[in-house]
C-alpha cells in the first residue's frame, strides 16, 4: 500500500495551549478515512497543516512523499473542503464551480453538474447568500467533482437534511467505487458515516487516542453492568472507557474482545454483557470523566 | 504557469469589481463635472481624476481579504497567489492607462467636451509625451494598489493590532522627520525639491516605492496562514 | 438509510450473514450471479472494502466462488452446508444458553422437552 499520509511528532502549539500534540499516524491510498473527535479536539488544525494552510511548530509531514508547502505538486493532488471555506462577496455558486477546474485537474464538470441537480443548488445565487446546508453541499459538490487522489471534507453535512446527508453517502461511495481515491471524512458525528469509514483516527485533546481499523473495532467494546464492586472486579486489567455508576450498581465500558471464558465468569458472576456501538465507543473515550483510565491492577 | 493563469482567471471573475466598478466610480465624477461645467462659463480643472486612482487601492486592501482564503484552500501556492494578482493589477493598470489616453485624446479632440473641463488631461501629469503618460498612469495605479495590497497583507499576517502597530510606527518616523527638517531649518529646500520633480522622476521614485511594497506584501503573504 | 447495520459487530460479518440468509431464503438461487462489491457497498452504503471482506468470507467458506471477469457465484449444495452451519449456530447461541438457564430454575431435561413440545404446538 502507497503512503499518501506520513507524519510523525506533528505538534501544533499556540502559546501555551496545545491543539496538536505529537501525533503520528499514516494514510493509505484508497482508502476512506473517519477522523473523529469532539469539537476543538485539534482535527481541523491538523487537516490545515496537511495542506501547508498553517504552519507546524514541530514534527514530520510527509504528504505524497514531500513538505506540502509551497508544493504545487502535492497541493495540485489535494482538495479540502473546510467547513469555514470562505468564499469571494461577489461570488455565485457557478463562479465556485467555473474557477474549480483552473485548481483541480481531475475536475469532472459533467459529475459537478449532475451534483447540483442532486442537490438542488442555485447556480446563480450569490455564495453569501447561501444557507448553511447550500453552502455545505457546494462543498460537497467541489469535493466530490475535484476527483484529487487525496480529499479531505471536515464536517462535511453541516446544516444537511437527512434526505441530502443520504444523497452525499450515495454519491460519495459510487464515485469511490468508480474513481478509487483517498478519502477523509472529518466529524462529530459518528453515527451516520460509520459505516463509509475503513480506517478510523480519534483524536481528542490534540492528541491520537485511537488508529484502528474500523472493522476491528466493531465488537471490540463491551459493555459490563451488574453489582459494582463485582464489575470493577471483572475488570481487573482491562481498559476501561467509561463508568457509570448507579446506586450499587455500575455500567462500564470495556476495550478488548471478551473470550468465551470471561464471558462465562461474566454470567457466573451475574454480570450483564451488552454490545457498543462504534459512535458510544467514541463518545466514551473522548467523553471527559474518568475517560480511558486503566483498571486498578 | 497554468495555476498563476487560474489565479488572474479567478480574479477577472470579479468583474465589478476589477474592470467595472473603476469606470462607475470615474465616469460619475466626470457627470458631476460636465454638469458643474455646462453650468458656469470659465475653465474648469478638476482632481476628479483622483478616484480611479485611489479605488486601485482599495481593492489592493480588499483583495487580499477576498481571495486570499479562498484561494490557498483551493490549493494554490502562495507564490502563485502572488504572482498571479500582480498579473491581474498589471493587466488592468495597462488596459486602465490607455484607456485613460484615450479619453485624454478625445477631451483634447473636442475641445474640452465644449464646455472647458479638464477632466483627464490633469497639469503637469499630462504635460510629456504619450509613452511619459502611459508610464506615470500605469505606475501610479500600480503603487496604490500594492500600497493597499500591503496594507491587507500586514493584516492577513498579523491581525488587526498588528496593522495598528505599522500605521503607529509609520506616523512616529513621519513625525520624527517633521520635526527634524523644522528643527534644522529644511523646509525651504524641501519645497525646492518637490518642486523641482519631473514627471518621469516622479514615477521612477513610484515605482521604487512600489517594488518596496511588492516585497514587504510577499513576505508577509508567504507566511500567512488561510 | 434502507438496512442500517449493527455498528456494534463488525459489518462484514452481517454482510457474510445477509448473503446467507438470501441463499437460504432462495432469493439467491444456486448457479445465480451474486451483486457485485460496489453494488453491495451502494446499497447498504457501506466501504466497499469492508463488503469485498464479506464476500471473502464466504469465498473462504466454498458457499461463493468467482468467476473471472464475470463475478461471483452461489456453489451448487451449499443451502445445506449453510443449515448445517446454522443449526451449529442455534446449538451454540439458543440451546446451550436455554439448558444452562434451565438447570438454574431446577427444569429437568424432560421438563424442557415438554415444554418445547407445547411451545412448537402453540407456534
Amino acid at each position: 500500500m502507497t503512503k499518501i499520509v506520513e507524519v510523525s511528532g506533528l505538534s501544533k502549539h499556540y502559546g501555551k495551549v496545545k491543539a496538536v500534540d505529537n501525533v503520528s499516524f499514516t494514510l493509505e491510498e484508497g482508502k476512506i478515512y473517519g477522523l473523529l473527535g469532539r469539537n476543538g479536539a485539534g482535527k481541523t488544525t491538523i487537516m490545515h497543516m496537511l495542506t501547508a494552510q498553517i504552519f507546524k511548530t514541530s514534527g514530520e509531514l510527509k504528504v505524497f512523499g514531500e513538505e506540502p508547502y509551497e508544493n504545487e505538486k502535492v497541493l495540485n493532488r489535494i482538495c479540502f473542503i473546510k467547513e469555514s471555506q470562505k468564499y469571494p462577496e461577489t461570488f455565485r455558486v457557478k463562479d465556485v464551480l467555473n474557477v474549480s477546474p483552473l485548481f483541480f485537474p481531475n475536475w469532472d464538470k459533467e459529475l459537478a453538474m449532475a451534483l447540483v441537480e442532486d442537490f438542488r443548488l442555485p447556480l446563480k445565487r450569490r455564495m453569501k447568500k447561501l444557507s448553511r446546508g447550500m453552502l455545505s453541499a457546494v462543498g460537497i459538490v467541489v469535493g466530490l467533482a475535484s476527483r484529487a487522489p487525496l480529499t479531505i471534507f471536515d464536517e462535511p453535512y453541516l446544516g444537511l437534511d437527512a434526505v441530502a446527508r443520504n444523497l452525499f453517502y450515495d454519491r460519495l461511495l459510487q464515485d469511490y467505487a468508480e474513481y478509487p481515491r483517498t478519502i477523509v471524512l472529518s466529524t462529530h458525528l459518528i453515527d451516520e458515516v460509520s459505516q463509509l469509514l475503513e480506517h478510523v483516527l480519534v483524536i481528542d485533546g490534540g492528541k491520537l487516542l485511537l488508529d484502528e481499523e474500523a472493522e476491528t473495532l466493531r465488537g471490540n467494546a463491551s459493555n459490563v453492568v451488574g453489582a459494582a464492586s463485582k464489575v470493577e472486579d471483572f475488570l481487573a486489567g482491562k481498559r476501561i472507557i467509561h463508568r457509570a455508576p448507579f446506586g450499587g450498581l455500575m455500567s462500564a465500558t470495556v476495550l478488548g474482545q471478551l473470550s468465551a471464558q470471561e464471558r462465562m465468569r461474566a454470567t457466573e458472576l451475574g454480570l450483564e454483557i451488552g454490545p457498543v456501538s462504534l459512535q458510544q465507543m467514541v463518545v466514551h473515550m473522548t467523553g471527559g470523566n474518568g475517560n480511558s483510565e486503566e483498571a486498578a491492577q | 504557469m497554468s495555476r498563476v493563469t487560474g489565479i488572474v482567471k479567478t480574479h477577472l471573475t470579479d468583474r465589478l469589481s476589477w474592470l467595472m466598478l473603476p469606470w462607475i466610480i470615474l465616469g460619475s465624477s466626470f457627470a458631476v463635472n460636465v454638469i458643474i461645467g455646462s453650468l458656469i462659463d470659465e475653465e474648469i480643472k478638476t482632481g476628479g481624476l483622483a478616484s480611479i486612482f485611489i479605488y486601485m487601492m482599495v481593492i489592493g486592501i480588499v483583495s487580499v481579504g477576498q481571495t486570499y482564503p479562498f484561494l490557498i484552500s483551493f490549493g494554490a501556492r502562495r507564490k502563485d497567489y502572488f504572482l498571479g494578482t500582480s498579473a491581474t493589477i498589471a493587466l488592468v493598470s495597462v488596459g486602465t492607462a490607455i484607456a485613460l489616453l484615450l479619453v485624454g485624446y478625445v477631451e483634447r479632440a473636442t475641445d474640452y467636451w465644449g464646455i472647458g473641463l479638464h477632466f483627464f488631461n490633469v497639469p503637469y501629469l499630462t504635460d510629456g509625451s504619450l509613452l511619459s503618460q502611459f508610464w506615470i498612469f500605469f505606475i501610479i495605479m500600480m503603487n496604490l494598489f500594492f500600497c493597499g495590497f500591503a496594507i491587507g497583507a500586514v493584516y492577513r499576517k498579523v491581525g488587526r493590532n498588528g496593522l495598528f502597530g505599522v500605521f503607529i510606527v509609520l506616523g512616529l518616523a513621519l513625525t520624527v522627520a517633521f520635526y527634524l527638517t523644522t528643527y534644522f531649518d529644511k523646509w525651504g529646500q524641501v519645497l525646492d525639491w518637490v518642486v523641482g520633480i519631473s514627471v518621469l522622476e516622479l514615477a521612477n521614485g513610484l515605482l521604487v516605492l512600489t517594488l518596496v511594497y511588492v516585497a514587504a506584501s510577499y513576505g508577509l503573504l508567504r507566511k500567512a496562514t488561510a | 438509510m434502507s438496512f442500517p447495520m449493527d455498528d456494534s459487530r463488525p459489518i462484514f460479518v452481517q454482510i457474510a450473514e445477509r448473503i446467507e440468509n438470501d441463499i437460504l431464503e432462495g432469493n439467491l438461487p444456486e448457479e445465480s450471479q451474486v451483486p457485485s462489491i460496489n453494488q453491495f457497498a451502494a446499497f447498504y452504503q457501506i466501504n466497499p472494502a469492508t463488503a469485498l471482506k464479506g464476500i471473502n468470507l464466504l469465498v473462504d467458506q466454498g458457499i461463493l466462488y468467482k468467476k473471472r471477469g464475470i463475478g461471483m457465484f452461489v456453489a451448487t449444495g451449499v443451502r445445506d452446508i449453510i443449515v448445517g452451519k446454522r443449526k451449529e449456530q442455534f446449538y451454540e447461541q439458543y440451546v446451550v444458553s436455554m439448558v444452562k438457564e434451565a438447570e438454574k430454575l431446577g427444569i429437568t431435561a424432560d421438563q424442557l422437552t415438554d415444554m418445547i413440545k407445547r411451545g412448537a404446538k402453540e407456534q
